[in-house]
């Protein structure tokens, strides 16, 4: 219960974070977005998608669950819609559903609290 | 004569009576048309069966007609049918002329009767009949329109005029090209109906037709207005006074003391997750332990690669060599090849005449393993080109030989020496003979489906263990226990197969195959739908049937039921789709090709594995073909992780989820029997993350009822 503790006590600030850290990498698709190096996609992809649904499942318990999950669903999330992407939906970047998914996650996560 | 028999031939002639006289009309245009043009009409005579499973057969009769011929030279003209055609009278010029030869089966796998037209003859007239089979399935009638084809270099063949007559009181509800491409109502439009029967005509783009009886709609209407008002009751929590009847008439029951009913039920406290792993693992070993004792296949099989006219010829020549050889050819099986020839089924194969056309497309799937068969022979006429690419593969297995219909006395002898050093013997000396093995083999398949049964319910009762803490480690064990049930039943098949030279199953193989598999001795071809039967129940007897298991309220199932016969008996769209999605798991011997590869459910399938194969090439599966990607495979591992979750979805969900759930893990693990474990390797990774979407999707439902049932920020 610690790290939901501890998450509960920066919550805002967090929800801040990802909302941001989203808005960038969305910005990423714009022509000419050279400020920030497309290497901030991989921790991106790596754990935010996965963290929020963590979040509403309730399922960060400890750090290692926590980890585990965020890891796990942000890797569902990602082969998910590049593969629906991959059907004939090309004209859903990646880099925008994905970010835009999260913040729909997240405020699910602000409403179910 | 029987009663039945008598009118169906006076149906026959009748027909052909009908026909004959329709005839001169085909001769006008004939007449109007340059010379040397042939008309053929054909009749299809519908006896549609309504069962929720069960066959039935329909009548073709056919007529080939010309009437203003004139040819320089005699010319052959060819009959082809996906069925056997048996040619009635021959006329030529007004003259019976003898019955042509019966019909063979040629390269493209179609039915062929060959006959020749003198250079004098002026007219033609050829009848002939035959019967397709068709299928019953939930009181509809599933009827395959025969394609028949007249071809001729020197005639000029006008296609086939197709006519059905059905009986009155039946409604063509869907029709299909062959290829299982749905098709609109006016492809087979009404030409007159009496009292008895309607006639349609088809069009040649029909190809499959699912029929049903005039009271089929009625009574789906009053089923489904039953399963609405379930539902509703259900939704409205009203179940329970209807409950108190059931319970008066269960007390009714009981007061009669019959023996065994008044005891209550102690399956659950035998049924637990450690047993049923017990039970598991003794079903391998005892598979195991019958093959050790058993095997091998005392029998040789060779897989002969000849034209279908010389294989007759090449199996005589054989059992010259090594006695009762049973033959295996490419119109049974070629795309299991390899798996066959790794499990040792063939002590040789033979490359004879087999047609070019046809060859590259089979030796794709052949030459890479032609290595696993110990003895390899090749005779003249097979191509230059795929002779020398086998000499320089295999050549020190490779025996040249003239004609292998026609093997020389040396030639025999040194294949017979081949074989007999190559040939595997059992451990301790016994030989069960053939009929000893066959019944081996069949108790070898029962436990092949046991295995998958108590697989899946071992599964099933690990992830419903009331003992398991909803946390992380819930997940880990269930997703290892899947991963160790999935291999190591994959192990046992391969292993047992090995030993028996005998596959216990295959994945491409036809639910009209008889002697290729252990599976299907017991007459389920393949026996992909049996498994997955199997490994359903298993999977439901898991979660629900075990001791401490999920529990699923009597009013959710009743909600369930009735959504599920709402969706199947529903007579709109949607009970279509259900319909042609239920075809794919029903081996229908005579929809043959198409069987679940129909309309809309198809085209969905098509999408749901085009998903999961994205998400295999995303996590780096069919890289090369050593890491080909199975969806079935991929298919099982995803059903793991929503497993893992049952325990957090809300009652209703929970009921739906175990459904579907079982269905998916039933559905891949199906793909056991395909015995390809680098396939199985590749397929866990992808397998977890798509479950993880899986889960995501009923997460996302038992979210929403919690929110209807206001259990929103509970703390699960």
């Amino acid at each position: 219960m610690e790290i939901q503790r501890l998450i509960s006590a920066s919550n805002p600030l967090l929800n801040a974070v990802i909302v941001v850290y989203s808005l960038v990498v969305m910005a990423t698709i714009l022509p000419g977005f050279d400020l920030v190096s497309r290497i901030i996609l991989i921790p991106y992809y790596l754990l935010i998608p996965g963290f929020c649904v963590t979040q509403l499942l309730r399922e960060a318990r400890t750090i290692l669950d926590g980890l585990f999950f965020s890891v796990a669903w942000s890797i569902a999330i990602v082969v998910s819609v590049v593969s629906i992407e991959g059907l004939g939906y090309s004209q859903l970047p990646v880099n925008i559903v994905i970010p835009v998914l999260t913040i729909v996650i997240l405020a699910l996560v602000h409403y179910r609290r | 004569m029987p009663l039945r028999r008598r009118s169906a031939l006076g149906v026959l002639v009748a027909t052909l009576l009908v026909l004959i006289l329709l005839l001169p009309s085909a001769s006008v245009r004939g007449q109007s048309q340059p010379t040397n043009t042939v008309n053929v009409v054909v009749q299809v005579h519908m006896s549609p069966v309504y069962d929720f499973y069960g066959s039935g057969t329909a009548a073709v009769v056919g007529v080939i007609n010309a009437s203003s011929l004139s040819l320089s030279q005699s010319t052959v003209v060819k009959l082809l049918s996906t069925s056997t055609p048996t040619v009635g009278t021959f006329v030529v010029n007004g003259v019976v002329q003898p019955i042509p030869p019966p019909s063979q089966v040629n390269a493209q796998g179609l039915h062929e009767v060959d006959f020749t037209v003198p250079a004098n003859a002026t007219s033609l007239l050829l009848t002939f009949q035959e019967s397709v089979a068709g299928s019953g399935f939930l009181w509809r009638y599933i009827a395959v329109v025969p394609f028949i084809e007249v071809s001729s270099t020197v005639l000029d063949v006008y296609p086939p005029t197709t006519t059905m007559t059905v009986p009155s009181g039946t409604v063509l509800s869907q029709l299909y090209t062959a290829g299982g491409s749905g098709l609109p109502s006016y492809f087979a439009p009404v030409r007159g109906s009496t009292a008895n029967q309607s006639t349609y005509s088809l069009t040649s783009n029909v190809g499959l037709i699912v029929m049903q009886s005039n009271l089929f709609v009625p009574a789906s209407i009053a089923i489904t207005s039953v399963a609405l008002a379930v539902l509703v009751l259900a939704g409205l929590n009203l179940l329970p006074q209807g409950q108190m009847v059931l319970t008066k008439i269960s007390d009714l029951i009981k007061s009669l003391r019959i023996p065994g009913i008044h005891r209550k039920f102690r399956l659950r406290a035998i049924l637990h997750s450690r047993k049923l792993l017990a039970l598991f693992v003794l079903c391998s070993l005892i598979m195991a332990a019958g093959a050790v004792l058993g095997g091998p296949n005392p029998r040789v099989t060779a897989y002969v690669l000849a034209a279908p006219t010389s294989v007759q010829a090449i199996q005589s020549s054989l059992q010259h060599v090594a006695g009762n050889v049973q033959v295996i050819t490419p119109s049974e099986d070629f795309t299991d090849f390899a798996v066959m020839s790794s499990v040792g089924q063939f002590s040789m194969v033979v490359v004879s005449n087999y047609p070019p056309a046809d060859l590259p497309e089979v030796s794709g799937f052949i030459l890479g393993s032609l290595g696993n068969v110990p003895v390899i022979v090749v005779d003249n006429s097979v191509s230059s080109n795929f002779s020398t690419q086998i000499k320089a593969l295999y050549g020190s297995s490779v025996m040249s030989v003239q004609s292998a219909s026609d093997l020389t006395a040396g030639q025999e002898n040194a294949i017979a020496f081949d074989l007999g050093q190559s040939r595997g013997s059992n451990i301790l000396g016994i030989s069960l003979g053939e009929k000893g093995f066959e019944a081996l083999v069949a108790a070898e398949a029962v436990l092949s489906m046991a295995l998958v049964f108590l697989g899946s319910a071992y599964l099933g009762s690990v992830a419903a263990d009331p003992e398991s803490r909803r946390d992380l480690s819930h997940i880990v064990t269930v997703v290892g226990a899947g991963i160790f049930v999935f291999v190591f039943s994959e192990a046992v098949y391969v292993g047992v197969s090995s030993l028996l030279r005998f596959p216990l199953s295959l994945h491409a193989v036809g639910s009209n195959a008889h002697d290729l598999t252990a599976i299907g001795t017991l007459g389920f071809g393949g026996g992909s739908t049996p498994r997955l039967a199997a490994g359903f129940l298993g999977a439901l007897v898991g979660l629900v049937g075990t001791e401490g298991g999920l529990i699923v309220r009597k009013s959710d199932f009743a909600l369930v039921s009735a959504t599920l016969i709402l969706i199947v008996a529903n007579p709109f769209s949607i009970g279509q789709f259900a319909f042609q999605a239920l075809l794919g798991f029903i081996p229908l011997v005579s929809v043959g090709p198409v069987a679940g590869k129909l309309g809309a459910a198809y085209t969905s399938t098509i999408s749901l594995k085009s998903f999961i194969l994205g998400v295999g090439s995303a996590l780096g599966g069919s890289i090369t073909p050593q890491y080909l990607l199975s969806a079935g495979k991929t298919l099982f591992f995803a059903s793991l992780v929503p497993l893992a979750y049952l325990k957090k979805l809300g009652r209703t969900t929970t009921a739906i989820a175990v459904l579907a759930v079982a269905l998916i893990a039933g559905d891949g693990g199906v793909r056991v029997g395909e015995m390809t474990p680098d396939k199985t390797v590749i397929a866990i990774l992808p397998g977890l993350a798509i479950g993880f979407a899986f889960a995501a999707v009923l997460l996302g439902f038992g979210l929403v009822e919690k929110y209807v049932r206001g259990s929103w920020r509970s703390k699960d």
